[in-house]
């Protein structure tokens, strides 16, 4: 019991310095003013599209949510832990009496903390924006914000998987990779239903399994539509996210575990 | 009490090139240190200094061998417990304040909170950093960075200290400074395991070294009790010396004159026998200290000069 304490404790302290770090990096801060001025152009663009307003302001805020989180999991998320090899400021943190899983883990989750202050912060402004403009919101721009959040986490994921095998340049480009084909794993599965039997065949189904369904998190459009969003829909993209999440992180844990810090 | 720290039959391969061909940097590496002993690994740039301390604070794994920190594996996170690491050259991460660094280390460490954040607080006013301690690291001077260096060492109070190259690229009142903190640590009866290559400071620090040499130990030395009996003989005429090389530590010919260096004065009438076998006469016996540069030009250039 208290071994489980005591790891919980370390991989909380790197959780908090994690996210002590990045939002003390200007990068956040940037992020931060960049998601706002999204969020007012909408408010500008607004009424130059007639009978349309709505809509446009509510689609480009979650997008300017989606887009900005992304780019904060995969430019921030793929260089945390190459920089503190890189740095060797991880020397004499992996000296102390902690695992190289808990240090991962902890850096993973001080990165979703990232994400989540982020997408508190900019979800916040625009569910006051859109208050502001149509008098209400509804619930489902909520939905859309915390299947965000989860699609944020699984990319944040891969970024720290990547960066424990690859350089930050690598990383960023093999985790945008796998944020374009995991939006686009059902059209895969279609394109290899219409390739001639074989190896080839084989290989685009079984990178369509492997690959995240991104699409699971993606209600954007039923929640701009005012469309429910039942909770089969949030539960199961949940849990999906949470297996998902849990697999990549395990995976990126061995392979850490085997490197050498040279 | 059995040893703080053990190597036995070490070796690291490292894939070193884009053809993966493999280069073998330590070869069955072994050495021991006791309790409360200060120890010093001795070798030149590349001998493989760095890499037996990664490898015994598991940043890397042996390719072959066994390293135990007080009998437990060293790559069990928990026989780091006991363990404070200073790396040559220590980086520490800039966003921080050095009183952060100093009490997150602790708390990694085991420390509560609380108790964090009294050590790092006393910590710092005993290393002359406290004025700095609410300051972000990324202004510290280099004498500044060693000193929150040792901070970070001390803060979980280890019984082990292994500090790579704890003197280097100091200026001589912070070497003063570090020597004299390594000694109040031995006097507290810490273990310590350090590299250098300042044998000056070794000397006045460690009980016992091991010189590094391709990876490894050559040979181990009591620092302070190398004392040599050198014998000066003349008129033994030319030739090889063979008969006395399992009696001398070194033999040195200059025209007339030969002169054998003993490390045990046991052996100087074996000496006296080979001297007067050839003919020869004892001029002068003069004890001296042998210093560990001696031995380190001995050890390590003598592998060098054959490589």
């Amino acid at each position: 019991m208290k071994s489980w304490s005591g790891r919980a404790s370390r991989t909380w302290a790197v959780a908090t310095h994690t996210l002590r770090e990045t939002v003390r990096d200007r990068v956040f801060a940037v992020s931060l003013i960049f998601a706002a001025l999204l969020l007012t152009v909408s408010l500008v663009l607004g009424p130059l599209v007639a009978g349309q307003q709505d809509k446009l302001i509510q689609d480009f805020g979650l997008a300017s949510i989606s887009g900005i989180g992304i780019m904060l999991a995969v430019f921030v998320g793929t260089s945390l832990v190459y920089r503190e090899v890189e740095r060797r400021t991880i020397y004499t943190l992996l000296a102390r009496p902690i695992g190289r899983g808990e240090y991962l883990i902890g850096k993973y989750a001080g990165m979703v903390l990232t994400l989540l202050l982020n997408i508190g912060l900019m979800g916040s402004l625009f569910l006051l924006l859109v208050h502001f403009h149509l008098g209400a919101f509804s619930p489902g721009l909520l939905a859309a914000i915390y299947l965000t959040a989860w699609e944020l986490a699984l990319v944040a994921a891969f970024s720290i998987l990547f960066s424990v095998v690859s350089s930050p340049f690598l990383g960023a480009f093999f985790t945008l990779i796998v944020f374009v084909m995991g939006h686009l794993s059902r059209d895969i599965l279609y394109f290899a239903k219409m390739l001639p039997e074989g190896a080839g065949r084989t290989l685009v189904e079984w990178s369509s399994y492997l690959l995240p369904n991104l699409e699971y998190f993606n209600v954007k459009g039923m929640a701009v539509y005012g469309k429910p969003i039942s909770s089969s829909i949030l539960g199961g993209a949940t849990v999906y996210g949470a297996l998902y999440i849990t697999a990549v992180i395990s995976l990126a844990v061995i392979l850490f575990q085997r490197k050498d810090l040279k | 009490m059995a040893n703080r720290i053990e190597f036995k039959g070490v070796s690291k391969e490292f894939r070193s090139d884009m053809l993966r061909r493999r280069k073998t940097v330590i070869h069955d590496l072994a050495f021991e240190v006791r309790p409360g002993e200060t120890y010093a690994i001795l070798g030149a740039n590349g001998a493989g200094k760095t890499t037996t301390l990664k490898m015994l604070l598991d940043l890397i794994s042996p390719s072959k061998g066994e390293i135990r920190i007080d009998g437990r594996p060293s790559n069990d996170p928990l026989s780091r417990r006991i363990l404070g690491f200073l790396p040559e050259q220590p980086y520490f991460l800039q966003h921080l304040t050095g009183g952060e660094l100093i009490r997150y280390y602790a708390v990694l460490s085991g420390v509560d909170r609380g108790e964090a954040a009294r050590r790092s607080k006393k910590l710092l006013n005993r290393l002359g950093l406290k004025s700095a301690g609410d300051r972000r690291i990324r202004t510290y001077s280099k004498g500044m960075m060693q000193r929150l260096g040792f901070a970070q060492v001390l803060v979980a109070e280890p019984e082990i200290l292994v500090l790579d190259e704890p003197l280097s690229g100091l200026d001589p009142i912070g070497r003063r400074e570090i020597r004299q903190l390594l000694l109040d640590q031995k006097e507290r009866g810490r273990t310590i395991l350090l590299s250098s290559h300042i044998l000056e400071d070794v000397e006045r620090v460690c009980d016992r070294a091991g010189f590094l040499v391709n990876g490894t130990i050559k040979r181990e030395v009591d620092v302070g009790a190398a004392d040599l009996l050198e014998v000066l003989a003349e008129g033994m005429g030319g030739g090889d010396m063979s008969e006395a090389d399992h009696i001398a530590d070194t033999i040195v010919r200059q025209g007339e004159l030969v002169q054998f260096a003993l490390r045990n004065e046991e052996d100087f009438p074996k000496v006296q026998q080979v001297v007067q076998a050839r003919g020869g006469r004892i001029v002068s016996v003069n004890r001296r200290r042998k210093t560990l540069e001696d031995l380190f030009v001995e050890n390590v250039s003598a592998v060098e000069d054959r490589d």
